[in-house]
């Protein structure tokens, strides 16, 4: 009976299902925005906090996306690919937009889409991958891990040019912000993987998972840019509080919870 | 150096690391259970574990002065090299004296190293376990590969003018990004190169020349001044 | 640069420290049931086996420890950087790491069980409340060790990397030692405990991991005082040689030897593993099954 109910709630869940195009266009726009507007004024460097999140919440749904088909080689490889793949691109863009520096956030997008679309196609039509959602997957992915990479650069420094990169990198903080990057994308995935997955279950851990990346990046911001750290520490606390709330809320929901018990018996023992 | 050979460099440093990757012994999660022979952990994580203690000896070796570059790459290696010949001969210490099992392929019916019998030294029901001596060699040169080609793209990127921070870091993420692709090409597990799954390494190859290549490219004419918007 | 003997020295400090980080990364991954063996932990509901086992799939070991090395090497740098005691500061780091690894082991149990529903797999709430603390401490040795063996290989011996980078480094090595060493014996062992010794897992049986413990229900918590009685050490004595043969050569000789000594040490371990090899096979010999099937089909 149980069984039963669980499956039309999961196919009523699925037609609620968010298209990805939306998730996209989500990921693109309000990143972007969010990293002009934190690059104007350190005081505003929080709302690169915003843009922390919604990359995180595009590049998520890419791995859910591609990780449900089962690649073989785990999920965490697809999350550390997106990053390391954008490493590259975002030094490239931000070096080839040395003289007019608003294009460098575009810039760094466009070549990550790139490396990824090379990535996507390489596995799908040289390994032959057995995988259709590859190649889109992997170029939203590498787009989301650049994104991801310039807000961190601009939230923790204030800003997203050659100098601030310079010296996030010198101080060895651009690794925090690689690693945290790239496990808070493929931490969604991995830890709702079963199942009863469910996209927006998942999404909310990555909103979770964003936020915790804020904290981090505010604690980083008091070195670079002083006090206005401290906005983005509570904005990212606040939004880590309602975010996780939100996430545990719906798997207490969605899930069997005992405070405490022996372990059921289950009828096809 | 002229951009040229950093390119081509980059390449190579690329295609040594997919090279080096398919000769690591990797299980994946079989082999955690001792179900399968190789390592008991993903492919990509093995390898950069191995490839990234490399890169510290390197850059270590490279911040002397006038070290000749072989000497860079070839610490590189050795670094690899020890991190996964220390890992792989406890992981047997374990496999031997914690679960009771021979080291054992199933992939091939003799060891083509010491000629060993290996088919009936396998447990039922498993696809062998441990890392006998073919595996064991394997491993050793895929980390001496590993090593030199993260070696190689950290020193090409200093060579370019980028600062050792920066160049470590797109290090670290050039040999994802390849370490990436030749997993995807294993998919799971592979004991080597006797391995059967080994045979598919030339498409690895060719995705690893793309990717590095497009990679090479926008670096080199990022960094070198030439085009600024 | 330093003279040798205080070189020395520095090398054995940062192997020791190197031993305990690895041999509580990997307790710690067997109390949060991490890595690899957690894909059986993962199955168990599915072939019927309910279980009150940590779920902590963060992600592979190697990330979630450069993770946590690299959040506790910033917080560190940062209060370095205005002059605070260096080993409070690795401590507040390590603390501060701590807490984010609370944080998603918690949604990756609650998630991961939350996605098992149909099998009929509670979340068990008090699971959660006791298994936290001891995967938050031992989590934060580990990065605490991590972060010391870095700032003496950075401050002492000048690596030219930063401070932070070297502890992300040292993290995703730790982190890959974990998974390949000791992580083995919980899984071939402690999971399946029951079976036989001397035998790898039979693929028939994958996800029927043993839940039951002396008296009552096994936690995860049980399986950190198994696998410290050799699994932890194991990985410990790996992560230690690693650090301290690799930084012992370059200290001791100079460049050119310091490679030499490195090929010869890679050489040694060639011929311990087959001598290890030689000894299993002459001491366990073939499978009684297999040599019958063997005369069987000839």
């Amino acid at each position: 009976m149980t069984v039963s109910s669980c499956n039309a709630k999961a196919e009523a869940v699925e037609e609620k299902k968010i298209s990805n195009n939306l998730i996209m266009a989500l990921g693109i726009v309000v990143p972007l925005i969010g990293i002009y507007l934190a690059s104007t004024n350190s005081l505003f460097a929080f709302l690169g906090g915003i843009a922390i999140i919604f990359a995180t919440l595009w590049g998520a749904n890419g791995v859910r996306t591609v990780a449900k088909y089962g690649i073989g080689t785990g999920v965490p490889s697809v999350g550390m690919v997106a990053l390391g793949a954008a490493v590259a691109a975002v030094v490239v863009g931000i070096y080839f937009a040395s003289k007019t520096v608003l294009l460098a956030p575009v810039l760094a997008l466009i070549f990550a889409l790139l490396t990824g679309l090379l990535i996507g196609l390489s596995a799908r039509y040289i390994l032959k991958m057995n995988i259709p959602v590859m190649v889109r997957s992997m170029t939203e992915i590498c787009g989301a891990g650049s994104l991801l990479i310039l807000a961190h650069v601009t939230t923790i420094t204030g800003s997203f040019d050659l100098l601030h990169l310079k010296s996030l990198s010198e101080t060895g903080i651009v690794l925090l912000v690689f690693i945290i990057g790239a496990l808070s994308i493929l931490h969604p995935y991995n830890a709702c993987l079963g199942a009863d997955e469910r996209q927006g279950r998942t999404l909310k851990l990555s909103l979770a998972t964003g936020s915790a990346q804020v904290i981090l990046a505010g604690i980083a911001s008091l070195y670079f840019i002083g006090l206005p750290g401290m906005l983005t520490l509570l904005f990212g606390a606040l939004a880590w509080f309602v975010t996780y709330s939100m996430f545990v809320r719906t798997s207490f929901e969605e899930g069997i919870v005992m405070n405490t018990g022996l372990i059921p018996e289950v009828e096809h023992k | 150096m002229d951009p040229i050979t950093i390119i081509l460099g980059l390449i190579i440093a690329g295609i040594l690391i997919v090279i080096g990757v398919h000769l690591i012994p990797v299980g994946g999660a079989p082999a955690a259970m001792a179900m399968a022979t190789g390592v008991g952990t993903g492919t990509v994580q093995l390898a950069t574990g191995a490839g990234l203690t490399g890169l510290v000896s390197a850059g270590y070796m490279y911040h002397f002065a006038n070290v000749p570059i072989s000497y860079v790459l070839l610490s590189g290696a050795v670094g690899s090299m020890l991190m996964l010949g220390i890992t792989m001969l406890v992981g047997n210490v374990v496999y031997i004296f914690g679960v009771g099992v021979p080291p054992v392929s199933a992939k091939v019916k003799f060891d083509p190293i010491t000629k060993y019998r290996q088919d009936i030294y396998v447990s039922p029901g498993t696809e062998g376990h441990g890392i006998p001596t073919v595996s064991y060699v394997s491993g050793i040169i895929g980390a001496f590969l590993g090593g030199v080609g993260g070696a190689l793209t950290y020193v090409l990127l200093n060579e370019l003018g980028i600062s050792s921070a920066i160049s470590a870091f797109i290090a670290i993420g050039f040999f994802l990004a390849n370490a990436v692709l030749a997993a995807y090409n294993i998919a799971g597990t592979i004991e080597g190169f006797h391995d059967p799954k080994f045979k598919r390494l030339p498409r690895a190859i060719v995705s690893s020349l793309i990717v590095s290549g497009f990679i090479a490219i926008i670096l080199v004419f990022a960094t070198s001044g030439g085009v600024a918007l | 640069m330093i003279d040798v003997n205080t070189g020395l020295g520095l090398v054995a400090l940062m192997g020791a420290a190197a031993t305990i980080a690895g041999a509580a990364e990997d307790l710690e991954s067997d109390i949060g049931s991490q890595s690899n063996p957690n894909s059986q932990v993962q199955l168990a509901p599915q072939v019927g086996v309910l279980h009150r086992i940590f779920n902590k799939a963060i992600s592979g070991e190697p990330p979630a420890y450069a993770f946590y090395s690299s959040i506790a090497a910033t917080v560190a740098w940062i209060l370095m950087n205005v002059n605070f005691n260096i080993i409070a500061a690795f401590a507040i780091g390590a603390f501060v790491a701590s807490i984010f690894h609370g944080i998603y082991a918690s949604t990756a149990y609650i998630g991961r069980l939350a996605s098992q529903r149909r099998y009929g797999q509670p979340i068990y709430l008090d699971v959660i409340y006791n298994h936290l603390p001891p995967i938050m401490a031992h989590g934060f040795v580990a990065t605490f060790c991590i972060l010391g063996l870095s700032y003496i290989l950075w401050h002492y011996f000048e690596h030219p990397f930063p401070f932070v980078m070297l502890a992300f480094i040292w993290g995703i090595t730790v982190g890959a030692i974990g998974s390949s060493t000791g992580d083995v014996h919980y899984g071939s062992e402690r999971e399946y405990q029951n079976k036989p010794f001397g035998a790898g897992l039979n693929a028939a049986l994958s996800g029927k991991i043993v839940t039951k413990a002396e008296i009552g229900t096994r936690s995860s918590i049980d399986n950190a005082w198994f696998c410290a009685k050799f699994g932890g050490p194991a990985t410990g004595i790996t992560f230690g040689l690693i650090v301290f043969l690799d930084n012992w050569r370059t200290l001791v000789f100079d460049q050119f030897m310091a490679i030499v000594v490195g090929f010869v040490i890679v050489a040694l371990l060639i011929v311990a593993n087959w001598l290890l090899e030689v000894w299993a096979r002459k001491n366990y010999g073939p499978y009684p099954e297999k040599l019958a099937m063997l005369e069987g089909g000839a």
